[in-house]
């Protein structure tokens, strides 16, 4: 975003292409990925693990709930690199923080390891990892609302120089 | 305006940890103790009723309820689950305010101010899905989904907003924020 092209618009400007265009990537491409990425591979292998323990999986096209036996509410994680990653990337994009905005990926990577694992473990008895599951959904969307508050602050910023 | 992301990027790490082993010991006190009294989720969850129930009652509609369901005569009827009564939104706020810096009362007051505007902020929007069934049902789910950024993500960022100002006694124009 800092590359000489990008000198000869206005900061208005950057901010509205770089809107149109993550908005554009996020609802043609990314978010197909990630319902085809639950529903033909994740989901399969969560339902299969399912039936030796006598879990539930409840499917929704982003999300994986398992109920495990003895439980009745269910408890899971979303497919990383969602809106709530997008949104904030686009924002810091705007904002060059670039910095965040690696922070931002690398937590979404760890996103695709941490919660199926745990999700497993809990499919599996574990209420500890149950526990965790939850965790990590409130330290998601902190992590989210954190970020829009960087990344608005920082483009307010820029808007008044 | 402060320089809240050049401090934010220096204590993240920190703040990150504060708040991770705040949402832990929290999520084991719910697990184990919470969750299964169910006093907490029941409370929060009827105060809600009542409260949605009243004002749309004042605004002169039919309005029925039954335990944590509420409805308007001739719709279909909203239930108002554990994950719904918005405890997990004002633990969520909590943990911001805790895990930043900032004096002990202000913190008490920051904590307490916004816990009630979430309650009063769940109140309305249990109310809009009452009226959601109303008026646009097929899209009932997609409102419901999206409710969140609507009702709640606005006020906790100009909460946290606020409490990153006061918590270090500066003004916006003051570059002197902190996470320790």
């Amino acid at each position: 975003m800092d590359n000489s092209w990008t000198r000869n618009y206005s900061f208005r400007a950057q901010a509205i292409f770089t809107i149109v265009v993550s908005l554009l990537l996020y609802f043609t491409i990314v978010r197909q990925i990630r319902v085809r990425v639950n529903s033909e591979f994740i989901h399969p292998v969560f339902v299969e693990k399912a039936e030796a323990v006598n879990a539930k999986i409840v499917f929704s096209p982003r999300r994986v709930g398992i109920i495990p036996v003895g439980h009745n509410t269910p408890r899971g994680f979303g497919i990383p690199f969602g809106g709530y990653f997008w949104l904030p990337l686009t924002l810091f994009l705007i904002g060059r923080e670039k910095r965040f905005a690696l922070y931002l990926s690398i937590y979404h990577l760890f996103l695709c390891i941490a919660p199926p694992l745990a999700a497993l473990l809990f499919m599996n008895g574990s209420n500890l990892a149950g526990t965790f599951l939850q965790i990590n959904e409130m330290v998601f969307t902190l992590i989210f609302l954190m970020c829009l508050l960087l990344g608005i602050n920082k483009i307010i910023r820029m808007l008044k120089k | 305006m402060i320089e809240l992301n050049k401090a934010i990027s220096n204590q993240l790490l920190g703040f990150i940890v504060k708040a991770f082993c705040f949402y832990a010991i929290w999520q084991v006190s719910y697990d184990f103790l919470i969750l299964p009294d169910g006093r907490v989720d029941d409370f929060l969850a009827l105060t809600v009723i009542s409260g949605a129930k009243y004002l749309l009652s004042i605004l002169g509609w039919d309005i029925y309820s039954l335990g944590r369901l509420i409805y308007i005569d001739g719709y279909r009827s909203v239930e108002v689950l554990n994950g719904c009564n918005a405890l997990a939104l004002m633990v969520l706020y909590s943990g911001f305010i805790i895990s930043f810096n900032g004096k002990v009362f202000n913190k008490v007051k920051f904590i307490i101010l916004g816990v009630f505007i979430i309650l009063a902020l769940n109140i309305v929007r249990i109310m809009s899905f009452s009226l959601a069934t109303v008026y646009f049902q097929d899209h009932w789910d997609l409102f419901h989904e999206f409710s969140p950024f609507l009702f709640f993500y606005p006020v906790v960022l100009f909460l946290w907003y606020r409490w990153t100002i006061v918590g270090q006694g500066t003004t916006p124009s003051e570059p002197r924020l902190s996470l320790r």
